[in-house]
């Protein structure tokens, strides 16, 4: 199998255990679920890439993950201030 | 294996992220009957019947232990077991907190167990202050005995007042108890719980009530004021105006000292429950005046005597203080985004309360504190999460001689702030808010830049080549075999055949990845490039634009690429003339540097 295959089947694994935990939990909250995804697709992602070559479906699997921590910075912030104005 | 960190540390976050999933399991907050805050019309019956079950069997067993403790303290107290009486207390309060969590946690702020909780907060205040006053009264027993062995009769006549005020005390909590005991047994009846333990408390509080009646009886009769024959039996008069007065009524206190030298003022000092209230200047002809201000002070009866230089005593004098009803009204809470306002008034009759505690309560829990002004009115902002809140104040009355009172249940919907619109203008309003914001938005964008940008630890550069003035240049085909030496095998094209007839420098036209190899190396040391490994063909090419050899060393990498990616078998001739071209570029620049 591909590696590229290997790297959809895992992440989709990964989302799925998340949502799955979560509707056991009955927590379905969606910053932490956008956050278990980011870890999930970040560590997926560095263990598929090589260190020579990014194939090209990775590239913009980068740009989507660098795109993640902006956004997991402003959830961040947002929970900083909830606390504060508590 | 240089991938075992990673995987591990993937692990560990994986593992982390399932134990924090996990941990919330126990708490479910999609839905529960409880936590739904639908329409008014949603109800599940059997859910509702499963959780009413499960409160009852919660609930009781707090009930039967707060029905049975009082039986037990007030038993040890009439003992004098006062070691075993503080435990029975600690308990009590213990299993009373337990109540009220438990009332506070399961939302059942409402109807008779409520009243139950109340009765039962007042019982424990009762019975504290009743556990106080037996160790004093207790001391006071002890101290008699040392006073009047040592017939120190001020001594005494200042144990017998206390011992007055004790009692009537005393009297007025076995009141309040009494009061409670309706709620109390109502409760247990209902729940078909065991009451005698607290009819057994009932009457041992009311039997510690005729002893100390009893005793301060005797001491009463046995009680001499120091006075000589012949004289007046008080040498320092009392009277109360008012016997019976309420919240914010002065009960004004009189009196006349005889003893003191004529036309010169003395000081008298006036006590109410033993406890001493001031000390005021008689005017030259004996008499004093004190104008108490009935605020703070409990309901029932309260004593009052004076003294004066410590050693003539007035008469005992009482006075009582009665309970009012309070009213307390809150107006229609004004709702915003996240909180709400609310405004009300506290009124004992036509008097206004002032300085009072008034809590408030969003669906039965705590949510606030304020107090009242001086008109009796409070305003308070409080901050609630959005949906549909019950609220209400209430007056608990802890400190006043005045009945608590709470206000009608108003329904308010709190709106959920807007995403773009209050919300975010507050957070530019306050910049330490929007300096977290754009702290955090900054740090965010540096990391995912770093990300983006940064380099994967790979296999280490070779060291680049340069050689100082003076020293001989090296042979670019010495470099070469070095290269061939440290394992740059040839990776494609065909192997050099002997006989062919090639230029200078050249082992064989097949042998061009070795080729591309010197010629690179004697390029990047001709322009002193750091990293020659790294260059492709095409950067090749181009580093040497300002070069000399450029159309050399451009034909050369145009062959060589065609030669090793284009897949296509490439002839004989050109390869020679690929070979070429890289031989005439390396001795041009073998030249230059010579």
């Amino acid at each position: 199998m591909m590696k590229k295959h290997l790297a959809i089947s895992a992440l989709a694994g990964w989302v799925l255990l998340v949502i799955g935990f979560m509707v056991l939990a009955r927590t379905l909250d969606l910053e932490i679920f956008f956050v278990l995804w980011l870890i999930g697709i970040l560590i997926i992602v560095e263990l598929v890439s090589d260190h020579a070559a990014t194939p090209r479906y990775l590239r913009s699997q980068r740009l989507v993950i660098a795109s993640g921590v902006i956004l997991f910075g402003v959830i961040v912030a947002r929970k900083i201030l909830e606390i504060l104005s508590k | 294996m240089r991938r075992l960190p990673a995987v591990l540390v993937s692990a560990l976050l994986v593992i982390g992220c399932l134990v924090l999933i996990g941990m919330q399991a126990a708490s479910p907050l999609l839905y529960s009957p409880r936590s739904d805050p639908g329409v008014p019309d949603h109800v599940n019956p059997a859910a509702q019947d499963m959780v009413t079950g499960d409160r009852a069997a919660q609930v009781l067993p707090l009930i039967s232990d707060l029905l049975n403790t009082p039986g037990s303290l007030v038993l040890n107290i009439k003992g004098s077991d006062f070691e075993y009486a503080a435990r029975d207390l600690q308990e009590y309060r213990q299993i009373s907190r337990q109540l009220d969590s438990l009332v506070i946690n399961l939302d059942m702020t409402e109807g008779e167990l409520n009243e139950f909780r109340k009765a039962n907060q007042q019982n424990l205040a009762i019975l504290t202050e009743l556990f106080n006053g037996t160790g004093r009264w207790d001391e006071l027993q002890t101290l008699e005995i040392r006073y009047r062995d040592s017939g120190d009769s001020q001594m005494l006549t200042s144990i017998t007042y206390e011992g007055e005020a004790l009692r009537r005390r005393i009297q007025d909590l076995y009141r309040d108890y009494l009061d409670q005991d309706q709620v109390m047994r109502e409760t247990g009846e209902k729940f078909g719980l065991d009451t005698s333990s607290y009819d057994r408390s009932i009457s041992d509080f009311r039997e510690i009530v005729s002893r100390i009646d009893e005793n301060q009886d005797e001491r009463m009769v046995t009680f001499t004021p120091a006075a000589t024959p012949g004289e007046r039996l008080y040498q320092l008069t009392l009277t109360v105006e008012r016997e019976r007065v309420s919240y914010m009524d002065t009960a004004v206190i009189r009196g006349l000292l005889f003893v003191h030298e004529k036309g010169k003022p003395d000081e008298v000092d006036l006590f109410i429950d033993s406890r001493r209230v001031r000390s005021i200047s008689t005017n030259p002809d004996g008499s004093f005046s004190y104008s108490h201000l009935v605020e703070h002070d409990h309901e029932g009866t309260h004593t009052v005597f004076a003294v004066y230089s410590g050693s003539v005593f007035s008469e005992i004098r009482t006075f009582f203080v009665e309970r009012e009803d309070t009213y307390l009204d809150l107006e229609p809470p004004v709702p915003g985004e996240g909180r709400v306002e609310l405004k009300g008034t506290l009124m004992a009759g036509s008097t206004p309360v002032r300085s009072a505690p008034i809590e408030i309560l969003a669906d039965g829990k705590r949510a606030g504190t304020t107090y009242t002004g001086e008109d009796g009115k409070f305003s308070i902002g409080l901050k609630l999460s959005s949906g549909n809140r019950k609220v209400k104040v209430i007056f608990s009355a802890d400190t006043f001689p005045l009945a608590p009172s709470e206000s009608a249940v108003y329904e308010v919907l709190i709106p959920t702030p807007g995403p773009g619109t209050g919300n975010e203008e507050s957070f530019l309003a306050s910049p330490l808010h929007a300096a977290i914001l754009a702290a955090s938005v900054c740090a965010s964008c540096v990391i995912a830049f770093f990300y983006l940008h940064r380099r994967r630890p790979g296999p280490k550069a070779p060291a680049p080549v340069f050689h100082l003035p003076g020293e001989p240049v090296p042979d670019p085909n010495e470099a070469m075999q070095e290269v061939l030496a440290e394992g740059a095998t040839p990776a494609g094209g065909d192997l050099a055949r002997p006989g062919d007839e090639r230029p200078p420098g050249v082992d064989a036209p097949g042998d061009l990845p070795s080729l591309f190899s010197a010629l690179r190396l004697a390029v990047s040391r001709h322009l002193a490039f750091l990293h020659p490994l790294s260059l492709t063909p095409r950067e090749l090419c181009r580093i040497s634009r300002d070069l000399a050899v450029q159309e050399a060393v451009c034909r050369f990498t145009n062959g060589y690429e065609q030669a090793r990616y284009s897949g296509a078998k490439v002839p004989e001739d050109e390869l020679d003339v690929i070979a070429i071209a890289a031989s005439s570029a390396m001795n041009s620049l073998e030249g230059a540097d010579h």
